[in-house]
């Protein structure tokens, strides 16, 4: 066998190994010797807390301690309240187990992004974006890794001028493929969610999830990582209770709010400030099933020319049914 | 004081009481944390991990377990969580492009779309488009080993997993990359 039919050692041969020049290594020493600085300046180098005064340590501890306990009393117990509630719906919904020759049907009306380079367009800058509605029929049947897709794209929305003549200009409405029913059919499609055996205990969920995502437990993990994975779960026809174990699990996230609306659906939402700053949004039925879910730009992108409060994915779900008969 | 032949362990300690011994971790250490990041992740945000990487460790070196004498996989670890940080952050910005088109499912003809989708005229951009395309848990596994050159222990170590799930991750990412770089595989037999 030819090593070269080792991917890792493709892998090494086609990416290979790099030094840094001087002016890299010079910034990055420079950058270290910066933080190194602010510490000695601050005088916060840690000594040691070993040779801190008793009553410091005291006193730092009884901070702490008030302040944990403010962090627990403010934490919004109705919230809580209100996903156990939906997580306890959720659990006594029936299972979606259908035959092999029945399948689950779900529709989706969803808006997402686009992002492609300048010169696409036609356009001089690197990056230019724009917004393209997608109706989507899926029928699929889990047991024999069936899907089938029908789609269709319509109404691209531009955020300037030059993007909207580009787009046109350039034929994106045929790239796009406008207006045109597109139908996928897939017969081995592997999908982890519904494929992975999880946990109905929300601890253990929590674990599996850092898992999947693979960072390890390392304090790292934040909660818009776990809300993403546990929404696409939610998206799918999951086991009824582990459902309930996903929506309990989101009660024990960060959520920046929690509203109960007219209908018993619950609207969360959380803020992500860890590189673009966004809003995500998320809707559960009150039976725990996913309506909608929203990502919105807090803050202006200058480069893409998207302002402030650009929904940069949207999508609104019906509910998985049964049905014996699928649209070709 | 320490010197030259410290072991790293014993750098950090002492940069808990005179914070400049720490530059000598960075002697030591940024070529290889330089080349782990640029090969997992491109000359432009790779710089910038490498960089950020000896910043993130100093300010949290009193979390580095003083038991291993090396610190060389823990500066990887947090190179890994950079990486694995930008490529999230490039994915979360595609998503919306692939689940218009329906692709959020792993079939193969995704993997093969997203490597057609790069401009792949070089082997390292097609090799990173298969990189690319890997599941997260393999991609950061399959990183460390590759372009790390750590051990399965030290992975499990700094990813805080078993060994065992280790090795599945590499077994899966192997048989993931091996259909999506078969033919720069063979185009280089072809060329011996």
């Amino acid at each position: 066998m030819s090593e070269h039919s080792d991917p890792f050692e493709i892998l090494r041969d086609a990416v290979p190994d790099v030094s840094p020049n001087q002016l890299q290594t010079t910034a990055a020493r420079d950058a270290l010797q910066e933080a190194i600085a602010t510490e000695v300046r601050s005088g916060l180098a840690p000594v040691g807390v070993r040779f801190m005064p008793r009553v410091v340590v005291v006193s730092m501890m009884f901070l702490f301690a008030v302040v944990s306990l403010s962090l627990v009393l403010s934490r919004d117990d109705s919230a809580t309240a209100t996903l156990q509630e939906i997580a306890h719906a959720a659990r006594q919904a029936e299972s979606a187990d259908i035959p092999t020759d029945q399948f689950l049907f779900r529709e989706s009306l969803e808006r997402n992004l686009r992002i492609v380079r300048g010169s696409e367009l036609g356009l001089e800058r690197e990056f230019a974006a724009y917004s393209l509605g997608t109706e989507r029929s899926i029928w699929r049947n889990p047991a024999v890794r069936f899907v089938q897709m029908r789609m269709v794209n319509r109404d691209p929305v531009f955020y300037d001028d030059d993007v909207a003549r580009g787009y046109f200009s350039q034929g994106m409405e045929d790239v796009d493929a406008l207006g045109q029913l597109v139908t996928e059919r897939f017969t081995d499609v592997a999908d982890p969610i519904l494929e992975t055996a999880w946990s109905e205990s929300p601890e253990q969920l929590r674990s599996q999830i850092i898992d999947a995502i693979g960072r390890g437990d390392t304090g790292s993990t934040t909660s818009l990582m776990l809300l993403d994975f546990a929404i696409d779960m939610l998206a799918e026809p999951i086991h009824p209770s582990v459902r309930g174990a996903v929506i309990e699990l989101l009660a024990t996230l960060d959520l920046n709010q929690v509203t109960r609306n007219a209908d018993g659906s619950v609207r969360l939402q959380i803020e992500d400030h860890d590189g673009v700053p966004t809003r995500h949004t998320i809707v559960l039925r009150a039976d725990g099933t996913l309506a909608s879910r929203e990502i919105a730009l807090l803050e202006a992108d200058p480069e893409l020319g998207l302002p402030a409060g650009t929904v940069t994915s949207s999508a609104t779900y019906s509910r998985w049914t049964e049905v014996a008969d699928i649209q070709p | 004081m320490v010197d030259d032949t410290s072991s790293d362990a014993e750098i950090i300690a002492a940069s808990l009481i005179d914070p400049d011994c720490f530059g000598l971790l960075f002697e030591r250490h940024f070529q290889a944390v330089f080349s782990y990041a640029v090969r997992s992740i491109g000359v432009v945000e790779g710089e910038e991990i490498a960089s950020e990487v000896f910043v993130q460790a100093f300010s949290s070196r009193r979390r580095f377990d003083l038991g291993y004498r090396s610190a060389r996989p823990w500066l990887l670890g947090i190179a890994s969580n950079l990486v694995s940080t930008r490529y999230r952050s490039f994915e979360r910005r595609n998503r919306a492009h692939r689940r218009a088109f329906g692709r959020d499912y792993e079939t193969e003809e995704f993997e093969t779309e997203v490597a057609d989708r790069v401009d792949a005229s070089s082997h390292s951009e097609r090799a990173r488009a298969a990189l690319a395309a890997l599941r997260p848990p393999e991609r950061t596994v399959v990183l460390l080993f590759i372009f790390g050159g750590l051990s399965y222990q030290e992975i499990a170590d700094v990813l805080d997993l078993r060994e065992g799930t280790v090795k599945s991750r590499l077994s899966r990412g192997r048989a993931n990359l091996r259909n999506a770089l078969a033919d720069i595989g063979e185009q280089w037999g072809n060329d011996e």
